[in-house]
């Protein structure tokens, strides 16, 4: 129960940050629909062709959408980092009885959240524009969110990573632009992966979001159920199994390496 | 019962000595003053104490708990004030602030508004709570500062200059606030403070600091029966006159 308590306050916290920025919250929105404008545009250059058997305008929200939500599942854990450094409460926090890692865990709850809230309004917005979804049933919105979570769990690893950057270094982000920069060239956001390289396509199975964005468009467009997805879904299961024990190993790690230089308050 | 031990604790920054070989004990429920020049050592042995900084040599604990091997066990007895203040998030209230850090203190979820309400009225910030932290004065933070820490009902706290930037009357009242802790529930107080006569006024005993090393270690009670003692042991202490 004091878990959950926790997690409220950093939920609360966040969204009433987040709520104090007006002026970003409505430039937001307006960035927003400017990509999507963008990518519609784009998805009618493809014309009556298919993409990995999908209608263009379905194949393209569905998968820039994910990697959107995604890559905010990478790195939501380095912005907690970032956002107590930078308030320099860092240490009064790292002071209290929670655990630090948990702290960095909770606070990663409403990003998550308002990721998957923008994911929903983008498939709405596309349904809207004319995109066919066979899976918008509750069982595929189901589907769809149980693959979404399990790929937000494979990406945590990397993003733990990222948050042990932010400990130690402060600025920078070499995993953010190491596992984005991947997802946009091997993940098949904007192209199959069928298109690539035969080099480049080996690589694209060692990217999580390889793997979910097909899970996501066989169940959102194709109508696909759990079962049908489950080989990509047992591949992002690793992804997490392995990433987050090790994110999490990492983090501590950066953690005790900032307590003993010294750096722990320094932004 | 001792509360607060460091035997040989050492720190260095670089080229710079920040610790020395420093050793006392200080038993449960005393106001220790830690006094010294800008640079003498006295955040970084609160920051050691805290669980924020490791030491190099020595070892330290507080209430039996280590601060290399149980910082967890540790920070569940600690209230911990930074110095300067700017410990909070500018953009939330004082009062979502407290109810922020009274989650982090395990405090149930029924009672933030109750604990924030409680520790803001202590330290006379009541009224500021609705406010952003963003249009607080340094002397606002500092209270709200303290406040947080009083939320924590913790049995040791480490107070880095708590009283920087306060008019006399918050500073009577965090004078008075802060004793009634160490009096009524026993806590015990680690004070850094360049105010002599504040460190004379409110505590047990003064630890000077001095490049590191403890170079006076003197009940208050001693230095008040003759007046001006303290400005002079001081004096003695960060001039190399005392040992």
């Amino acid at each position: 129960m004091r878990a959950l308590g926790k997690v409220w306050a950093c939920v609360l916290k966040d969204v009433r940050i987040d709520a104090s920025y007006r002026m970003s919250f409505a430039m937001d929105v307006v960035d927003g629909l400017l990509m999507f404008a963008v990518y519609a545009v784009l998805a009618g250059l493809f014309g009556d062709r298919s993409l990995d058997g999908f209608a263009p305008l379905g194949f393209l929200l569905v998968g820039v959408a994910t990697n959107g939500a995604l890559m905010t599942a990478l790195v939501c854990f380095a912005q907690a980092v970032r956002g107590v450094q930078a308030a320099g409460a860092i240490k009064a926090v790292i002071a209290t009885p929670t655990s630090p890692l948990a702290v960095v865990v909770y606070s990663s709850v409403y990003p998550l959240v308002r990721a998957v809230l923008d994911l929903a309004v983008w498939l709405v917005a596309a349904a809207v524009l004319g995109a066919q979804f066979a899976g918008l049933t509750a069982q595929g919105i189901t589907a769809a969110l149980v693959v979404f979570f399990v790929a937000a769990l494979s990406m945590a690893g990397f993003g733990f990573a990222a948050a042990a950057f932010a400990v130690v270094f402060k600025r920078g982000d070499p995993v953010m632009w190491l596992i984005g920069g991947a997802s946009m060239l091997l993940g098949g956001v904007l192209y199959p992966t069928n298109s690539l390289p035969p080099m480049l396509a080996i690589l694209a199975h060692w990217v999580p979001t390889t793997h979910a964005l097909h899970a996501m468009r066989d169940i959102l467009l194709g109508g696909a159920g759990l079962a049908d997805v489950a080989p990509s879904l047992g591949v992002l299961v690793w992804f997490g199994v392995v990433g987050v024990p090790l994110g999490l190993m990492t983090l501590a790690a950066a953690i005790q390496y900032a307590r003993r230089e010294g750096t722990l308050g320094h932004v | 019962m001792i509360a607060v031990h460091v035997e040989a604790l050492s720190r260095r920054f670089g080229a710079v000595t920040a610790l020395d070989d420093v050793t006392f004990s200080v038993p449960a429920g005393s106001i220790v003053g830690i006094l010294g020049h800008n640079g003498a050592g006295k955040t970084t042995l609160l920051e050691i104490l805290a669980t924020l900084l490791l030491p190099q040599a020595g070892r330290a604990n507080v209430l039996g708990h280590d601060v290399v091997d149980a910082p967890r066990a540790l920070r569940r007895v600690l209230a911990y004030v930074p110095a300067g203040g700017t410990s909070f998030f500018p953009r939330l209230t004082g009062r979502q602030n407290l109810e922020y850090f009274a989650a982090l203190y395990n405090v149930p979820r029924r009672e933030w508004r109750t604990h924030s309400d409680a520790a803001a009225a202590v330290f006379d910030i009541a009224d500021a709570l609705p406010r952003r932290v963003d249009t607080y004065s340094d002397g606002m933070r500092q209270r709200l500062a303290l406040a947080r820490a009083w939320m924590a009902h913790a049995q040791v706290w480490l107070l880095d200059e708590p009283t920087r930037g306060l008019d006399p009357h918050a500073r009577a009242l965090t004078h008075a606030a802060i004793t009634q802790q160490a009096r009524s529930r026993g806590a015990t107080i680690l004070w850094s403070t360049h105010d002599l006569h504040e460190a004379e006024a409110v505590c047990d005993r003064v630890i000077v600091l001095h490049h590191g090393r403890v170079t006076l270690d003197q009940s208050t009670e001693v230095l008040r029966s003759q007046p001006g003692s303290l400005l002079r042991a001081y004096g003695d202490a960060t001039t190399g006159g005392a040992a």
